[in-house]
C-alpha cells in the first residue's frame, strides 16, 4: 500500500519562558497508508498540536524525518510548503476557521486561489460539486455567521476537499458540535474516507475514537498503537 | 495578480467605514504635501534662480552722495565704477540694465529693457519661446536685434475669432455698437490694439530714455532714439523674469527677495534689447547703485580689497552673501509657517498606521486562513500591500480630482498666487505618489511583524 506519511524519530522542542527547551515530541515514528482513517488520542498537552502542524507542513521539526508522498518536507520552501497545503493537505478544526463575513461559496473557494490544481475558469464549479457533496447546496450564498455549527463544519469540509486533496487533517472536528451534529459530521469524514481521502483526525475525545479503526495514542513526545 | 486583488478587494469590504474615513485624510495629506511644496518652491524661487548665476559672484554698490531731492547722486557710482577699470582684471563686467518706453507706428508703445550681456546670460533662465534670445547674434545691415514678448492686451483674435498673428499686419478695426450691442452698420470702428510682433519682422522703434537723475526746477528731457529693430526672438511669457533690485526705497538691499516680477506687466508688450555701448554709453541712467560682475578665476584677497573700497566710498554687500541671506530668510519662514503641515503629514503618517495596527487582530485570523489552504507567506504581505495600496490609489485620485476641481473653478479668475499653489506638476505629483505608496508600504508590513512569530494555526485563535 502507497505511504502518505513517513515520520521517523521525529525530535520538536519549543523554549519555555525561561529560556530552557521543552521536548513535546521526541523520537515520534508514524507511518499513515494512503485511504487510511487514523484517530490520534492524547490528553491536553500530549503534542497532537504540534505534530499536526508538522503534519500539515504549517511548522518545522529540529531534527528526523517527515516523509509526505515520497517527498521530503524539511527540504521545501515556504512556497513549496505553502503549495502543498489547499491542494494536498487541507484542514478541519474545531472553530470551523471560516471568514464569517464571506458567503458558504466563498469561503469553500478560499483554497482554489492558491492552488493551480483546478483553472480558473472552474473553480466556481469545483466550489459548487464541493459543497453538494456535503450536503449544503441550498446554502451556498448564505454568509457563514448565519450558519449553525453544525453547517459551519460542514462548509469547513467542502473547503477542505475542494482541491481533491490526498490528506485530510482535523483539529477536534466534533468539539464544538452536539452528539447528533457531531454523529453527522463524522460520518461525512468516514464517506470522504471511504471514497479514498486519507483523513487524520486528533483528538482527545475517547467516543470518537471507538468509531475509528486505527487509533494512535500520543504521550510523551512518543505515539503508541492503541488499535488496527 | 488577479487572485491578490480579488482578496484584497475582500480585506478592503471588511473595513469600509475606516477606509473611507483613511482615504479622505489621506487625499487631504497629498494635498497639503502639494501646496506645502508649492508654497515652498515660490518661497525658495528667488533663492534657486540666483544661486547659480555670476550674482552670486558680484558685489552690490550703492553711492553716499545725494541730491537736493534726497535722491542717490551718481558721482559716487562714476568714482567706483573708475576703480572698477582699475581692477579690469577681476572684474568681469558691469551691469547695465535699463527700462525705457518705446512706440512703434504698426505696434505702439511698449516697455523697452535693456540688458548687458552678462545679465542676459542669466536672465535666459525659464524663459520659453522661438527664436534666438539676446547676444546670440549681432546688428547687421543697421538692425539691432530685439527680443519681444507680446503684451496679453494685445488681442490675438478679432470679433470674427481670426487670428490676429495671421492678418496681414495691418492695425484691425473692432466694429462699434450701439447702446443696445447691435453693430452700427457702416461705421469705422475702434483700432484693434495692435498686431504682434512676428519673428523675423523688422520695425523702426522709437526709443524715449529718461535720464534717472533728475533736479527740481530743471527739465531734463530724454534723450530721444529711433532705432532700427530686426525680432530675432519670440517670448511665450514673462512670468520668469524676475530682477534684482539693488537698492530698496534707498537702502542698500540685502535679499534677493526683493526683486521686480515682470509678471505685473504682461499686459504690455515687453521688448527687449541688447545693451550697446554705442547707443547707451553716453547716458546717464544710474540710479546711485551698481553691480560689479567678477571674474570666476578672481583672487579672494583682490575682491576683498575691491569690497574695502566700496565701503569706504558708500556701501556694499556681496552677490553671495544677499543670495545667503535669502536662503536664511525662506528658511526661518518655512520653518515658522509649516508647523501646520508638518502636524497634518504627521497625523496622516499616524492613522495610517493606527488603521494598520487596529486591523492585525481581524487580518490575523484571516491571512492565517489564507495560509493554511495554501497561501505563501510573502503572497500574504502582498494582499495586504495590494489593499493598501489601493486605498491610497484611490486617495491619490481623489487628490487629483480636487486639484482640477480648484482649477476649474479659479480658471478665468486671476487670484495672484493661489492658482499657483493650488496645481500640481508631473513631478511634484509624481514624488508624494511614491511617498504615499512608501508609507502604504510601510503599514502593510507592521502587522506581519506580529504574524510571523506564530504559526498560522496559533494565529488562528487571535482572532
Amino acid at each position: 500500500m502507497e505511504k502518505i506519511i513517513e515520520i521517523s524519530d521525529l525530535c520538536k522542542s519549543y523554549k519555555n519562558g525561561d529560556k530552557s527547551m521543552l521536548k513535546v515530541l521526541e523520537g515520534l515514528d508514524l507511518t499513515v497508508e494512503k485511504g487510511e482513517m487514523t484517530v490520534i488520542i492524547g490528553k491536553s498537552g500530549s503534542g497532537k498540536s504540534t505534530l499536526l502542524n508538522i503534519l500539515g507542513c504549517v511548522d518545522g521539526f529540529d531534527s528526523g524525518k517527515y516523509l509526505f508522498c515520497g517527498a521530503d518536507t524539511s527540504r521545501l520552501s515556504d512556497r513549496k510548503r505553502s503549495a502543498l497545503r489547499g491542494s494536498e493537505i487541507s484542514f478541519v478544526f474545531q472553530d470551523y476557521a471560516l471568514i464569517e463575513e464571506e458567503t458558504v461559496l466563498q469561503n469553500v473557494m478560499t483554497p482554489l486561489y492558491f492552488s493551480s490544481k483546478v483553472k480558473f475558469g472552474q473553480r466556481r464549479k469545483a466550489a459548487v460539486k464541493a459543497i453538494e457533496a456535503v450536503g449544503i447546496s441550498e446554502l451556498a450564498k448564505k454568509k457563514v455567521s448565519c450558519l449553525s455549527g453544525g453547517q459551519k463544519q460542514r462548509a469547513a469540509i467542502a473547503r477542505a476537499i475542494v482541491s481533491e486533496p490526498k490528506l485530510i487533517l482535523a483539529d477536534e472536528p466534533t468539539g464544538a458540535l452536539d452528539s447528533e451534529t457531531a454523529e453527522s459530521i463524522l460520518n461525512l469524514l468516514f464517506e470522504l474516507n471511504k471514497a479514498g481521502t486519507t483523513v487524520i483526525i486528533v483528538t482527545h475525545d475517547d467516543d470518537v475514537a471507538k468509531k475509528c479503526k486505527r487509533v494512535l495514542s500520543i504521550s510523551n513526545g512518543k505515539i503508541t498503537e492503541v488499535t488496527g | 495578480m488577479l487572485t491578490i486583488l480579488n482578496l484584497a478587494k475582500n480585506l478592503w469590504k471588511k473595513n469600509m467605514v475606516s477606509n473611507i474615513m483613511v482615504m479622505i485624510i489621506l487625499c487631504l495629506a497629498c494635498l497639503v504635501t502639494n501646496v506645502t511644496y508649492n508654497i515652498l518652491h515660490q518661497m525658495y524661487y528667488d533663492y534657486d534662480f540666483f544661486k547659480d548665476t555670476p550674482l552670486n559672484n558680484s558685489l552690490m554698490y550703492m553711492g553716499g552722495a545725494r541730491d537736493e531731492n534726497g535722491n542717490l547722486k551718481s558721482e559716487d557710482v562714476e568714482k567706483m565704477n573708475a576703480v572698477a577699470e582699475e581692477n579690469e582684471d577681476i572684474i568681469e563686467g558691469i551691469s547695465k540694465m535699463m527700462n525705457f518706453s518705446c512706440y512703434s507706428a504698426d505696434h505702439t508703445d511698449g516697455s523697452f529693457y535693456v540688458f548687458d550681456q552678462i545679465t542676459a546670460s542669466y536672465m535666459k533662465k525659464g524663459i520659453k519661446g522661438e527664436g534666438e534670445w539676446l547676444f546670440d547674434s549681432a546688428a547687421k545691415d543697421g538692425y539691432y536685434p530685439i527680443v519681444v514678448f507680446n503684451g496679453e492686451l494685445t488681442p490675438k483674435y478679432d470679433m470674427d475669432g481670426n487670428l490676429i498673428a495671421e492678418k496681414n499686419g495691418r492695425p484691425v478695426y473692432f466694429p462699434k455698437y450701439d447702446d443696445v450691442g447691435e453693430v452700427i452698420k457702416d461705421s469705422e470702428g475702434y483700432p484693434v490694439d495692435f498686431p504682434l510682433y512676428k519673428l523675423g519682422e523688422t520695425v523702426e522703434l522709437d526709443v524715449s530714455a529718461y535720464m534717472h537723475v533728475q533736479q527740481i526746477g530743471k527739465i531734463i528731457p530724454p534723450k530721444e532714439m529711433t532705432i532700427k529693430c530686426k525680432v530675432v526672438g519670440i517670448i511665450d511669457s514673462i512670468e520668469p523674469f524676475t530682477f534684482f533690485l539693488g537698492n530698496q526705497y534707498g537702502t542698500l538691499t540685502n535679499d534677493v527677495r526683493n526683486t521686480f516680477s515682470l509678471s505685473d506687466s504682461r499686459d504690455r508688450t515687453c521688448i527687449f534689447f541688447p545693451y550697446n555701448e554705442e547707443l547707451f554709453g553716453d547716458f546717464d541712467f544710474c540710479n546711485g547703485t551698481a553691480l560689479y560682475y567678477f571674474k570666476n578665476n578672481a583672487p579672494e584677497e583682490r575682491i576683498q580689497a575691491f569690497c574695502a573700497d566700496a565701503k569706504a566710498a558708500g556701501f556694499c554687500t556681496l552677490g553671495s552673501d544677499i543670495i545667503q541671506k535669502t536662503k536664511d530668510v525662506a528658511d526661518n519662514e518655512f520653518n515658522d509657517e509649516f508647523f501646520l503641515c508638518y502636524t497634518l503629514a504627521g497625523l496622516s503618517l499616524i492613522s495610517i498606521i493606527c488603521v494598520s495596527f487596529l486591523n492585525i487582530r481581524k487580518l490575523t485570523k484571516q491571512i492565517a486562513i489564507y495560509r493554511l489552504n495554501g497561501c505563501g507567506f510573502m503572497k500574504s504581505v502582498m494582499i495586504y500591500f495590494t489593499y493598501f495600496a489601493v486605498m491610497y490609489g484611490i486617495s491619490f485620485l481623489m487628490f487629483l480630482g480636487v486639484l482640477l476641481i480648484i482649477k476649474l473653478c479659479l480658471s478665468g479668475n486671476d487670484i495672484q498666487g493661489f492658482l499657483t499653489v493650488y496645481t500640481t506638476n508631473f513631478t511634484t505629483a509624481a514624488v508624494i505618489f511614491l511617498v504615499g505608496l512608501a508609507v502604504s508600504a510601510i503599514a502593510s508590513l507592521i502587522p506581519f511583524i506580529f504574524i510571523k512569530k506564530k504559526t498560522p494555526i496559533e494565529n488562528l485563535k487571535v482572532g
